[in-house]
């Protein structure tokens, strides 16, 4: 009986430091199959962030072997009310994108960065004791870790060499619906697409995921 | 001799009869200087003042602000006022051309703390395909434009048609801080 136990706790120990050392996130591309989002030039916003969140995630895959990707829903699947918000937070992956498109008008696209914050931010008492929050005050938890990797992502993001090709705002904390009820770090990207579509955005992307990645 | 006092009486009880269905269906109504109302007209105190009153109104504009002064009449009822306030927006949005259809308010309810401004437009305020920022910076500027002008009421919960303003990127199911989300 010790010796199965200890056999059990050798084989559990790869796993144990593998575990740790993971860094999981995911993807969370706008709309779904009843929701087509935004329309864009040749396409709507739905199909355009399904097919930049699978290609990101081979990307990132690539490029940190280590790190876990998962998406938040497939083509064609229709999503409840705080689906992806429960689902990233039943699996407690380490960070969560919410990636939306909007047909851009400027002459130089945009890239804008938001985590959640709502009203109750200015007037829940914080306490180190446990207590229960409701859905809409769960971005609490992690709002300074949220705001540290949003800032990190945004100075990543607005390196003079992507200055060229885009322009990245500052990060902002307001209530960006797509984030609401997650209790882990979750920041979304809104990218103005032109004509020229999504595929340069990718590695200045999963560039400014490094030093996120990394510090872990 | 007895005749004579039964046509008096008959006529007192006919006017009198008709003075009390006039009292009744109120086309006589009495008011006794000893009720509360009456003596709240003498003094005043439920009486509107108006004055005029000078007020600067914001929009976002090719990514800066943009403000423009106006004048209206400015009374001692906050809901009057927001109204006032919020058509005159409403009108310099449009002059603007940043609103694609012409947007009217139908109501403004405060609720009785005054925490609260509930503020009913027939339609959503942004185009459905607008960036998450254009939207947030069209409700930053009407938020903006409330505190300038001394509007007190520490939240407003925007609505659309008398129901809950929906929205895929902005949450407007909480009430948003007049303070708004800008000076994190």
């Amino acid at each position: 009986m010790l010796f199965n136990r200890f056999i059990l706790l050798i084989l559990l120990i790869p796993n144990i430091i593998l575990s740790k050392q993971s860094f999981t996130i995911m993807l969370d591309p706008a709309g779904d199959s009843k929701q087509i989002g935004r329309t864009l030039y040749n396409s709507f916003e739905r199909s355009a962030t399904l097919q930049f969140a699978q290609e990101l995630k081979r990307q990132i895959q690539i490029s940190y072997p280590h790190v876990n990707v998962i998406l938040s829903k497939s083509a064609g699947q229709t999503l409840e009310k705080l689906q992806s918000a429960t689902f990233a937070n039943r699996l407690n992956v380490d960070l969560v994108l919410s990636l939306n498109f909007y047909k851009e008008t400027a002459v130089k696209p945009h890239i804008f960065l938001y985590q959640f914050k709502n009203q109750n931010f200015f007037s829940v008492n914080q306490s180190d004791q446990l207590q229960f929050y409701p859905y809409h005050q769960a971005f609490i938890v992690s709002f300074d870790k949220t705001k540290i990797w949003g800032v990190t992502m945004q100075k990543s993001l607005q390196d003079p060499n992507y200055r060229h090709y885009f322009s990245c705002h500052q990060l902002l904390a307001v209530p960006f619906k797509p984030l609401v009820g997650m209790v882990i770090p979750a920041i979304g990207i809104e990218i103005g697409i032109k004509t020229n579509g999504w595929e340069p955005y990718i590695m200045p992307i999963v560039n400014s995921l490094s030093e996120i990645i990394y510090a872990l | 001799m007895p005749s004579k006092n039964y046509f008096y009486l008959i006529l007192s009880c006919f006017f009198s009869g008709l003075l009390f269905i006039a009292i009744q269906k109120q086309w006589l109504i009495l008011r006794f200087p000893t009720t509360k109302q009456f003596a709240d007209i003498q003094t005043g105190s439920n009486k509107t003042v108006y004055h005029k009153k000078k007020i600067v109104l914001f929009c976002w504009k090719n990514d800066n602000w943009f403000s423009e002064q106006s004048e209206i009449l400015w009374s001692n009822e906050t809901a009057e006022n927001i109204t006032n306030l919020i058509q005159n927006w409403l009108t310099l949005l449009d002059d603007e051309k940043l609103t694609s259809n012409k947007i009217t308010l139908q109501t403004v309810l405060l609720t009785p703390t005054k925490q609260t401004a509930y503020l009913s437009f027939d339609q959503a305020l942004f185009s459905k395909d607008a960036n998450t920022y254009q939207k947030l910076m069209l409700v930053e500027s009407l938020l903006k434009t409330l505190r300038t002008n001394q509007i007190t009421t520490p939240y407003v919960q925007f609505l659309v048609q008398h129901q809950l303003t929906k929205d895929p990127h902005l949450d407007f199911n909480n009430p948003w801080p007049i303070s708004g989300f800008l000076t994190n």
